[in-house]
């Protein structure tokens, strides 16, 4: 019975840390302040990540206010490697934006969870202050 | 990122391979000798020579027959039996990662909730099947195995949904950490030291140096590892070294060391060196479990470093980098290596595999480093075939299989070049790996036949 219990509690071990992992990134994504960065970058292809924007936090064009601290935390932001996942059909459009971002005015900042201290997490891709799925859906209508 | 892949292929590949070929192994099971020849036997440093035996008259002519017969006949059936075993794992390894491949697509269609509910669904049901086969003494290996497969998945999942920022090397460590669980429940030696030098590696390139703390976790098992399996111990303690130096100061020195000479794939070739070079003192030193593992492990490499470097090549048409061109050199490297390990694992034709590897090494280095291009390397790979397909017909049939994995490898390569999208690579890889389990099926009809 021992063993059996000692079985049930290593087993399910790894299964139970990923959910409580999960379950701690979604608190931390829905209880954390939010703050808007300016970001800019290009898609690499990954063939086992997939497509992601490697993107750099734009600091100048940035409302550091909005921060607790009412500085750029620039030093808590560098420690990650920027990164947001995209679907794969939507991946190339959006690369062809960030390449003319500079030609088209296009702006693109990235929703941020953000506790003091903690590492970040980017929650969402704003493409002219609209989530990016929603603004490739009103660019294909028009 | 083909570092973290090489890295899982060895993983689920390699290590299966069992003991069960050690000649001690069978002599145990075979019941021939008594237990006071067998303690004899283990004694002596002679003990896979039957002659030694006869002559000293531990064992009588009639035993030295017998043994002998059954050995013939075992090292026939126990070839036999890795090559299916080697395609079974290829297959599962294909399947694997075709679904990291569709993961990576990254579906907008399902969301993110379905997605995780799935995964920790699947998850459940997996563990309580291996929770239900160990309660009832049920050794299940591969139960073991897609339990450990399914981390690594969730781990790239979970990664993906939240966009978390952490290199393969963090997948790793983070992947390594949570299966040690079920590397307790392992049979087989070597997946204890593969496991010590996945850790290992996640620990020493992870992008978190304050992770390398948790090698402390090493320290338990090296011990009781040490106590039967010195090369397993060595290498745990290979990994523990690393992880302490990496905890104290040299993490940042050695990652800034390698970024600069040794750009994106310098920690594998340190790596397939050393395995190199246990495979060739596997020639001058003999064979032992060991080295037998480290030579199959040279071995999944040189395919996946090919499966890379022509892969990469082909999409990629484009001016070569510095980091490419490593590539490319090492590509060179693995594909010469390739015909001389290939070879020399099929037919035994030392003399032949040399001029074989000779001759591709010459070749591919000439029209694939330096002209950069990936000419050379499909070039060496023709040159290899038509060897192999000699071979074939000079010894009949056992080199066969070679050449046609060969051809179907090359043709599966081809579907890749011209499959750009993720999830067309995700569906084909698992096309490939039920090829190759569809196959197995086959290959093990053929073989009861004959044993029968």
């Amino acid at each position: 019975m021992k063993q059996h219990s000692f079985f049930l509690c290593v087993l399910f071990l790894p299964l139970l840390v990923l959910l409580s992992w999960t379950g701690y990134l979604v608190f931390t994504l829905y209880t954390a302040q939010q703050v808007v960065l300016a970001v800019k970058g290009y898609d690499p292809l990954d063939l086992f990540s997939g497509h992601y924007i490697q993107y750099e936090i734009d600091w100048e064009k940035t409302n550091c206010r909005q921060f607790p601290e009412g500085y750029c935390p620039k030093a808590q932001f560098a420690k990650i490697l920027h990164r947001y996942y995209l679907p794969e059909q939507a991946a190339e459009e959006i690369d062809r934006l960030m390449q003319a971002q500079n030609s088209v005015s296009v702006r693109f900042d990235m929703v941020f969870s953000y506790i003091k201290g903690r590492q970040p997490i980017a929650r969402m891709l704003l493409i002219n202050n609209q989530k990016w799925f929603d603004y490739l859906n009103n660019e294909r209508k028009k | 990122m083909f570092e973290s892949i090489f890295l899982l292929l060895i993983v689920l590949f390699v290590l299966y391979k069992q003991n069960n070929n050690d000649f001690l192994h069978f002599l145990k099971h075979s019941k021939v000798l008594s237990q006071k020849q067998l303690t004899q036997i283990k004694l002596s440093e002679k003990k896979y020579k039957i002659d030694w035996l006869y002559q000293k008259k531990l064992i009588s002519k009639e035993q030295k027959t017998t043994l002998l017969k059954h050995i013939k006949e075992t090292k026939k059936f126990q070839m036999k039996q890795n090559l299916r075993r080697h395609i079974i794992w290829g297959g599962l390894g294909c399947v694997l990662m075709g679904i990291i491949a569709l993961i990576a697509s990254n579906w907008q269609e399902i969301s993110s909730i379905v997605k995780l509910g799935v995964y920790f669904a699947v998850f459940a049901m997996i563990t309580t099947r291996l929770f239900i086969l160990l309660k009832k003494n049920k050794y299940a290996e591969r139960w073991l195995w897609l339990n450990i497969g399914w981390i690594f998945i969730g781990i790239a999942l979970i990664g993906q949904i939240f966009h978390l920022n952490g290199s393969p090397w963090d997948v790793l460590f983070f992947g390594a950490l949570l299966s040690t669980p079920f590397i307790y429940f392992f049979r087989v030696k070597h997946v204890v030291t593969l496991w010590a030098l996945t850790y290992g590696c996640g620990v020493a390139f992870g992008s978190s140096p304050e992770w390398a703390v948790f090698g402390v976790l090493l320290v338990l098992p090296l011990v009781l590892y040490f106590k039967n399996n010195a090369f397993s111990a060595w290498i745990w303690f290979f990994a523990l070294i690393v992880s302490l130096l990496n905890t104290l100061w040299f993490s940042q020195w050695a990652k800034a060391f390698i970024d600069t000479f040794m750009p994106l794939s310098g920690a594998w070739i340190f790596l397939s060196a050393l395995f190199a070079c246990v495979s060739v003192c596997q020639r001058i030193i003999g064979s032992c479990a060991f080295t037998k593992v480290m030579r199959s492990v040279f071995y999944i490499i040189c395919f996946a470093t090919l499966f890379g470097v022509d892969y990469s090549y082909s999409i990629q048409n484009v001016v070569l980098t510095p980091q490419k061109m490593l590539v490319s050199v090492w590509g060179v490297f693995i594909l010469a290596a390739l015909p001389f390990c290939t070879v020399g694992l099929f037919l035994k034709d030392k003399k032949s595999a040399y001029i074989i590897w000779a001759l591709s090494l010459i070749l591919a280095f000439t029209y694939s480093f330096i002209t950069f291009q990936s000419a050379g390397l499909i070039l060496a790979l023709i040159v290899f075939a038509v060897a192999a397909l000699f071979f074939a017909y000079k010894q009949k049939i056992k080199s066969f299989y070679a050449c046609l994995f060969l051809i179907i490898f090359r043709l599966c390569l081809q579907y890749f070049v011209y499959t750009v999208s993720l999830t067309g690579i995700g569906f084909g890889l698992i096309g490939i790996g039920i090829l190759l389990l569809v196959g197995r099926y086959f290959l093990f009809h053929v073989s009861q036949k004959e044993l029968s």
